[in-house]
């Protein structure tokens, strides 16, 4: 009995060297591939800070490949008084814009960067400054707090529907909620784990158990919870909030370009259809797969309807993207080609106003 | 299933949980099942390989125990042989053969559409082809005697831990340890755990690793002369660490079973003459073209030429062994043109010179093993070519040194190679008693460098990919 107690007591003392060494490697790691510190706190969360100016990131914060200037924006640092013969573009929205699966420096607004720069040099600034969960409202008090003071000549928008498809959705009245302190201790272990596993298991474990937890969710919502085609008042919402935004930053004396969402699901719903479509659910388990594609179908049009009430130029990303996994990391994040296309996209509508425009043409 | 899967990792445990469990003859009859359902769950339409085999090489074992007619027993031998060549031949190098036949028709100015059929390549077929050959020849040499225990015969043509990959392993080493009871042994099996380590470290970590960095430069239109070294490199290690990691992973878990396997790798880039590199390299293969093929042609017994020819010829068709293409059968070639240079200068490598007398013995060494390993490389680099233009553009790269030399393209070589490197060669300047004597360090300190190992396969190596050896 003695002998087995002992080797129990080894065993877990092993166990805990084993989780600690692993750990240590696992921060020596962050270290050597992201420069990351080897004591303190390392995570995503670290990237974005919610105060006055509301939800943002935070400045001169380092994750991984993210990284954030001194103003908040991800690319290169901006004087805040714009030099002369200089246009700034200012690319804004949530984590499409922000970039979550491109290489490093290959989001849309950085690809932006490079073409304008490349036909006029020396003419253009372009900066992201996108945050993941940023929602049209909050884009609005973003810009009016905060981006406007850079004078911006155009903002681009790629705007998503997804924020008024959750329990939440977003409100007029920007409430600022401070962001829950950074824990003293987390371990890097577990993350790294978890997208070791997401590497290792059988896709169709994974499916089988993102479906089993949303079916709970369904089921302890009771029938009828789930929407099968989008709420037209949630759309509602969505149109007058993008109406906020292109106001706000015509406010300012800027221009807007809007371009319409898409997304990866292609008809063929072939396997990486049904994991990003999957993951899609996962976050909206109130929408059912009809309601999210219908979803997007909707929110394009509102986009173009607007492009036409309210004179906006419009970039019409949806057909321009194909819904292969070359173009898209996930459901609707974009991979370095689908960003390129953006970009092209978005570079044709800039080139077109600033042709237009004789003062740029006079300094040609 | 690969042994770097999600499926072998639940396979495994079960595996050995029920095995331990089991009675001895039970034990047989389970590792024979699950030694079917590993092969099936590839594809199970070609368990009726296996079994057809099985039960040829059973049958005509016995059958040539029972006659005692040396031309019946040859017969018999040839039943087998025949059988077990003709279903390699069609399934790997039927279309091989149409193809080259046809070029052959062309050049001699002759127009024909040859008949390539649709042929899955079934995975492992080389080696329990092989591996079911030994059996009869051994039992028509008088070598061993054959076994009546069909389903014990059936377990050593099948037994998962090598079926795919080897080591081709000898059915009188083999069989009379899976006829023999085996008794659990602690030491034995965490030394089998620590080759699976080992092995998992080697495939994932290293040469899946290396693995895109080597199609890089072999797909390059025109690479540097210092790329195309650094990709021999590359590859000279991807395919070791590749090979090799399997073997170890296979001995670990028939260690993990009380069952021990030969040996297939032992320490190959040591080598100083391509004899040495033979008796180091996919020992299982090597010995057994010398036993089955090199020895039948006439081995060394006919004079010099003859000699030659042999060892040509064993080369140019284990060359053909590792896969249906002309850029096996001429690296086969290259390997048979070192053993036979070797050989004709044998004479002159005794004889002492100024320079000889003059550099210590580790130099000289050393010396040897850069050159030899060198050799190899250039070899290798038939092997990975997809064409033979492609291989003399490379080769003409390399020794012309074409382009620029761009150091930071060892990085990989030195983050995924060299940690293999240091411990290997620990590992070969030690004794097995030093060795051992490492290998009793306290249990937190073997701990801390499972854990670093572990670290680095599971956050560090590349996504399951198969081995380089399945196509063989």
């Amino acid at each position: 009995m003695a002998k087995i107690l002992k080797n129990i007591v080894k065993l877990i003392g092993l166990g805990i060297i084993a989780l600690i060494v692993l750990e240590l490697a696992a921060r020596t790691d962050d270290y050597i591939n992201w420069d990351a510190p080897f004591w303190s706190i390392y995570s995503e969360d670290m990237l974005r800070v919610s105060d006055e100016y509301g939800w943002h990131n935070r400045p001169n914060a380092k994750y991984q490949k993210w990284e954030i200037n001194s103003l908040g924006f991800r690319g290169p640092e901006l004087a805040t008084t714009k030099p002369d013969s200089v246009l700034r573009v200012i690319c804004v929205g949530a984590s499409a814009t922000f970039g979550l699966f491109e290489e490093a420096d290959k989001d849309y607004p950085s690809q932006l960067r490079e073409m304008l720069n490349e036909k006029y040099p020396g003419r253009f600034e372009v900066q992201n400054a996108a945050c993941p969960g940023m929602s049209p409202p909050r884009i609005a008090h973003y810009f009016d707090v905060w981006i406007k003071q850079f004078d911006p000549d155009i903002i681009a928008y790629y705007p998503a529907p997804d924020f008024y498809f959750n329990d939440e959705v977003p409100t007029d009245t920007i409430f600022t909620r401070p962001a829950p302190p950074l824990p003293v201790f987390e371990s890097r272990l577990k993350g790294k784990v978890r997208i070791a596993l997401k590497g290792f298991l059988p896709r169709g474990w994974q499916l089988a158990y993102k479906n089993w937890e949303m079916d709970k969710i369904v089921k302890s919502h009771g029938p009828g919870w789930q929407w099968q085609t989008p709420p037209p008042e949630r759309l509602e919402l969505y149109r007058r909030h993008l109406i906020g935004v292109i106001n706000t930053i015509r406010g300012a004396g800027s221009t807007i370009i809007l371009a319409t969402k898409t997304n990866s699901i292609s008809d063929e719903k072939n396997e990486f259809d049904r994991i990003n479509m999957t993951n899609w659910l996962n976050l909206h388990p109130q929408c059912t797969e009809e309601c999210l594609l219908e979803m997007d179908v909707e929110a394009r049009k509102i986009v173009l309807d607007l492009g036409q009430e309210m004179d906006v130029p419009i970039v019409d990303i949806a057909p321009l993207l194909p819904k292969t996994n070359e173009y898209f990391g996930d459901h609707h994040h974009f991979s370095t080609k689908g960003a390129q296309i953006v970009a092209e996209g978005m570079f044709k509508e800039i080139v077109k106003i600033v042709e237009a425009d004789s003062a740029f043409a006079a300094h040609q | 299933m690969l042994f770097n899967s999600f499926a072998f990792a639940l396979f495994l445990p079960i595996v050995l949980i029920l095995y331990w469990m089991l009675p001895f003859r039970a034990q047989n009859f389970m590792l024979l099942i699950a030694s079917y359902f590993f092969y099936g769950y590839w594809d199970w339409r070609f368990l009726s390989l296996i079994a057809i085999s099985t039960i040829i090489d059973y049958i005509t074992g016995l059958k040539i125990q029972e006659t005692d007619s040396e031309k019946f027993k040859k017969r018999w031998l040839w039943v087998s042989i025949c059988t077990n060549l003709g279903i390699l031949g069609f399934f790997k190098y039927y279309n091989f053969f149409a193809d080259s036949f046809a070029d052959v028709l062309t050049t001699m100015g002759m127009t024909v559409d040859p008949l390539y059929l649709h042929i899955i390549l079934p995975v492992g077929i080389s080696f329990y082809t092989f591996q079911t050959m030994s059996y009869t020849i051994d039992v028509y040499r008088g070598k061993m005697e054959p076994t009546r225990q069909f389903w014990d015969f059936a377990l050593y043509v099948s037994f998962f831990p090598q079926l795919v990959a080897g080591p081709i392993e000898r059915a009188k080493d083999l069989l009379p340890r899976i006829l023999n009871k085996r008794t659990f042994d602690k030491a034995q099996f965490y030394e089998g755990l620590h080759l699976i380590l080992l092995g998992l470290f080697k495939k994932v970590f290293v040469a899946d690793n290396l693995g895109p960095f080597v199609d890089r430069i072999f797909r390059a239109s025109d690479p540097s002369g210092f790329e195309v070294l650094c990709g021999g490199w590359m590859f000279a290690i991807q395919v070791y660490c590749d090979f090799s990691g399997y073997s170890d992973i296979a001995r670990g878990c028939a260690k993990c079973m009380g069952i021990e396997l030969m040996v297939n790798f032992n320490h190959p880039y040591v080598a100083v003459n391509p004899v040495e590199r033979w008796q180091r390299w996919h020992i299982s293969l090597s010995s057994w073209l010398r036993d089955y093929l090199y020895i039948s042609l006439g081995g060394n017994r006919g004079g010099e030429m003859k000699t030659y020819r042999n060892l040509g010829l064993t080369m140019v068709l284990g060359g053909l062994w590792h896969g249906a293409g002309w850029n096996f059968v001429l690296w086969g070639a290259w390997e048979g043109i070192l053993l036979i240079v070797h050989r004709l200068c044998k004479p002159f490598w005794d004889v002492h010179t100024f320079i000889q007398d003059h550099t210590p013995e580790i130099l000289r060494r050393l010396f040897k093993m850069f050159m030899m390993f060198h050799l190899i490389t250039v070899g290798l680099i038939i092997f990975r070519t997809h064409s033979i233009p492609h291989m003399w553009q490379l080769w003409g790269n390399i020794f012309t040194m074409k382009g620029a030399v761009e150091p930071s393209l060892l990085m990989p070589l030195v983050w995924y190679a060299l940690p293999l490197t240091v411990y290997e060669f620990i590992q070969y300047q030690l004794s097995q008693d030093q060795w051992e004597k490492i290998g009793r360090i306290p249990s937190w300190v073997r701990t801390i460098v499972y854990s670093i190992f572990v670290y680095l396969i599971a956050f560090h190596g590349a996504s399951a990919q198969s081995f380089i050896y399945f196509q063989f």
